[in-house]
């Protein structure tokens, strides 16, 4: 993400990160692990049911292709870091693009843990988002 | 929600405690990720 927030400012457009830890877990983390972007917290997980994010299964969560990209993106340096014991590990996480007035442009929420869309696909549709405001 | 849905002003807190509303982002072209954790 951080390889495009040069492009996502260049746009005029914002990022806002969603963690659904508790806001004193996130707060350690930002101590420890500082991010370009606003982190908040949905505990209740209420926006995340908004939006229809899902809970993954144990069986999928195990899947073949899913274990084989979790290999993939440690071949290629990204660390996994050891979940918090309180942390709900089947909770799908997901990405959207809003436009100005919270207008919802695009939605992908994840259909199993390593699920996300491309940069290029988020900066295709922060580009929409923004077409749609003038 | 489908494209073209208005998202509810959701209500989150910052990880100092305080309280943030979706609203309080948005106003430009906004990308929400969601995280699954911390990590």
């Amino acid at each position: 993400m951080s390889k495009i927030s040069g492009q996502i400012e260049e746009m005029g457009a914002k990022v806002l990160v969603v963690s659904f830890a508790r806001p004193d877990k996130v707060a350690a983390f930002l101590e420890k692990h500082p991010q370009p972007f606003p982190v908040v917290c949905d505990p209740t997980l209420t926006a995340y049911r908004e939006l229809q994010m899902k809970r993954t299964t144990w069986l999928t969560f195990f899947r073949p292709d899913v274990t084989a990209r979790f290999l993939k993106m440690m071949v290629h340096g990204q660390k996994l870091a050891k979940p918090d014991p309180a942390d709900d590990l089947l909770q799908l996480g997901g990405d959207f693009a809003l436009a100005s007035d919270r207008r919802l442009i695009y939605s992908h929420p994840s259909v199993e843990a390593t699920d996300r869309p491309t940069n290029d696909d988020l900066l295709s549709a922060l580009r929409s988002a923004n077409a749609s405001r003038s | 929600m489908k494209p073209g849905d208005i998202v509810p002003d959701c209500e989150f807190q910052r990880p100092d405690g305080s309280v943030a509303r979706l609203s309080d982002f948005t106003g430009q072209p906004l990308l929400l990720i969601f995280l699954r954790h911390l990590a």
